[in-house]
């Protein structure tokens, strides 16, 4: 176990390329951060710095109070779960998974125990003592029966296994994953990541994770850290990443299907708080958003996630529904309201039918207010 | 079209007719083919058949180009035998000294090739330094040279350091590496997944343990290739050994093939000479079959996804 501190760490490529802009982010022994943001955003980059396969180009970088900047990789006590799984092909599952602890023995040299008893005694101690680590972690993950195998006779599934029991006999101080699950198909995704909580759960690490997709990086996260064109936009757990998104981005990056986004304008008038925008006009905002459009009115973006969409209600916008699509459990509604594009998300409701007008409502005290452009700050 | 009678399970292939296999053309493709194998085998064969002969039968079939005697009546297995106990001034003595230097300095020559231009293929695929690209340039640059062209400054460097009648000349050079096979190692590391390296980095390996426990297990065809491409070219190179080897004590098998030559240039004892000649052909073929797998088979699979 270990913390992270990043302290306005940052990378610029040679020929001016800026990829992470002053991160400060604080990981405390034990603690399940996830990076994610698109693709481009810097999170594998941010990552591979605190790995050591990166250099830093500014800030600082503190395992555990120590200064890493400039430790190479091998000194930096960490293990590292890549995409493509990075498994040695000429080598069995048995030797991939001790290959780290093989390399860092004491007594390594076969020659020494040839000609020495005690060195031959410590020596096989201690291939003993691996043996057991690489058997106790294959047992963790379940693929005892698969420590002879070569990968290329593994499933995706059992590589994704092979290489988290490749980091696990290291018991390192921080575990780092690069995107692991995202070769995996849906089904298995979600299994290994059941799996990767309930394991980091058990061996209480410090772990920092990559992935572009949002809804791992909720499932599995303490906390999130949400990354855009190197900058962090919000850093918190998971549900105030959902319920109090920092700014526009992060509102709408989070959340299947995206948060409704209409932009127009706040005014304040004596008898109510409204927001129009063209022909769609919502009435009796939450009062306590006067102060955001005292005097004037002002521009701004009214967020609304698919579930705070509530269709036939008697009093609402009037609007077509396009399109629905249908989950089992739940479905969603493609609504057009004048120029907008709007979608509910409902309990399945058989009386719904394409092409028909509808009347939705807003439940106006799950709205969200942002400043206008793309990473418009939160205002209320 | 016949058709390929479906049983459930069968794996059944549908080709387009005509695309490989219509008769004429299929006929045509084997013709060509069969016509290119006996080219090819037909020295080879001859060598085989004058081995077998008597001398006088040898010296009919070759010199006065009977073909008929080609066909050996009474095949001479003794022929073997003698061929090698004659090689060199002692009997047998000359065979086993050549055979051992061959063994040698093929070895050693396969070996340095082998790690050599693995290890600078290595770096010049995956490690980053300044003028990495020009230099790789100017090694493929030294491609062009023709060997004869650095023939003579080589000796007098040679002569200049005293290795002259020593096989450091045919080995040390190996220890340099080889731009053909600096370059097909090159390309074959570009292509393994950078992911791997990093892996092996993360594990606590330094570079040059990255190249022996990683890459180089990896790299099996190429090194393959080179091992077997160079020992062919060295176990059969004259003009090297007949350079840098004065004494009959250093000879190489090739080298020790010519005192089957009289002093004219002619060769008296042709069967003889062929015979010795197939022998020193069979650790060639042996390999060549025995690698022949590696070739074609590639490790690369599994590393990754796929």
């Amino acid at each position: 176990m270990a913390t992270i501190q990043l302290q306005g760490v940052g990378k610029i490529y040679p020929g001016g390329i800026r990829a992470v802009a002053s991160i400060d982010l604080h990981i405390q022994h034990g603690e399940f951060v996830v990076l994610v943001g698109p693709s481009g955003c810097g999170k594998s980059t941010l990552l591979r710095m605190v790995a050591g396969l990166e250099t830093i180009t500014e800030g600082s970088l503190r395992i555990d109070d120590a200064m890493v900047n400039d430790l190479p990789p091998q000194d930096r006590d960490i293990a590292m779960v890549f995409q493509n799984y990075a498994l040695y092909p000429h080598l069995d599952v048995r030797t991939n998974m001790a290959f780290g602890l093989l390399r860092r023995r004491k007594f390594p040299s076969r020659m020494k125990a040839l000609l020495s008893r005690a060195y031959a005694q410590a020596r096989a101690a201690e291939q003993a003592s691996i043996n057991q680590r690489v058997l106790g972690a294959a047992r963790t993950l379940g693929i005892e029966q698969l420590l002879a195998r070569k990968p290329a006779a593994l499933s995706g599934g059992q590589r994704q296994r092979v290489a988290v029991g490749r980091a696990m006999v290291r018991e390192p101080k921080v575990f780092l994953f690069d995107e692991p699950l995202s070769n995996l198909d849906a089904k298995l995704r979600v299994e290994m990541r059941a799996e990767l909580r309930m394991l980091h759960r058990r061996l209480g690490a410090t772990m920092l994770y990559v992935t572009h997709d949002q809804e791992e990086a909720m499932s599995l996260g303490d906390r999130v850290v949400v990354l855009k064109d190197g900058l962090a936009q919000q850093i918190a757990s998971p549900r105030e990443v959902y319920e109090k998104p920092a700014n526009r981005f992060v509102a709408s990056f989070v959340g299947t299907p995206s948060m409704n986004m209409i932009e127009g304008r706040l005014i304040a008038e004596p008898g109510g708080m409204s927001f129009t925008s063209g022909a769609l006009r919502v009435e009796g905002l939450v009062e306590s958003w006067r102060n955001i459009a005292r005097d004037t009115p002002r521009d701004c973006v009214l967020g609304v996630r698919p579930e705070h969409l509530r269709i036939g209600q008697s009093l609402g916008l009037q609007a077509t529904i396009e399109a629905i699509e249908h989950y089992g459990d739940r479905m969603d509604v493609l609504l057009r309201a004048g120029n907008h594009k709007l979608v509910a998300r409902t309990a399945p409701d058989a009386s719904l039918r394409e092409g028909a007008t509808v009347s939705v409502a807003i439940d106006l005290h799950m709205c969200h207010l942002f400043e206008s452009g793309e990473v418009g700050r939160r205002l209320l | 079209m016949s058709r390929l009678p479906i049983t459930p399970g069968t794996p059944t292939r549908i080709t387009r007719a005509g695309a490989v296999g219509g008769g004429f053309a299929r006929v045509a493709a084997y013709t060509v083919l069969l016509l290119g194998t006996v080219i090819i085998i037909f020295p080879l064969l001859w060598m085989i058949a004058v081995s077998l002969l008597t001398p006088d039968r040898a010296q009919a079939a070759t010199v006065s180009g009977d073909l008929t005697k080609l066909i050996p009546d009474d095949p001479q297995w003794g022929n073997f035998a003698q061929a090698l106990s004659q090689m060199g001034s002692v009997r047998w003595k000359g065979f086993f000294d050549a055979l051992a230097n061959s063994v040698v300095v093929t070895t050693l020559v396969v070996a340095f090739t082998v790690l050599s231009s693995s290890l600078v293929g290595f770096a010049m695929a995956r490690i980053r330094f300044r003028g990495r690209e020009p230099l790789f340039l100017l090694m493929l640059a030294t491609m062009m040279l023709p060997a004869q062209v650095t023939m003579i400054p080589m000796f007098l460097l040679f002569r200049g350091l005293g290795w002259v009648d020593t096989i450091l000349p045919l080995v040390v050079p190996a220890l340099c590496g080889s731009a053909f096979f600096v370059f097909m190692y090159r390309q074959f590391i570009a292509q393994i997944p950078e992911a791997l390296v990093e892996a092996a980095k993360v594990d606590g390996l330094s570079w040059l343990a990255i190249w022996w426990h990683v890459v180089l297990p990896m790299c099996r065809p190429v090194t393959a290739i080179c091992a077997v491409f160079t020992f062919i070219y060295v176990w059969n190179d004259f003009m090297g050994p007949l350079i840098y080897l004065h004494s009959d004590e250093q000879a190489t098998l090739a080298v020790a093939l010519n005192s089957f030559r009289n002093q004219y240039g002619g060769v008296n004892k042709v069967h003889l000479l062929m015979a010795a000649s197939l022998v020193t052909m069979i650790p060639c073929i042996v390999l060549f079959v025995a690698a022949q797998r590696q070739f074609i088979e590639g490790l690369g699979k599994g590393a990754v996804k796929g």
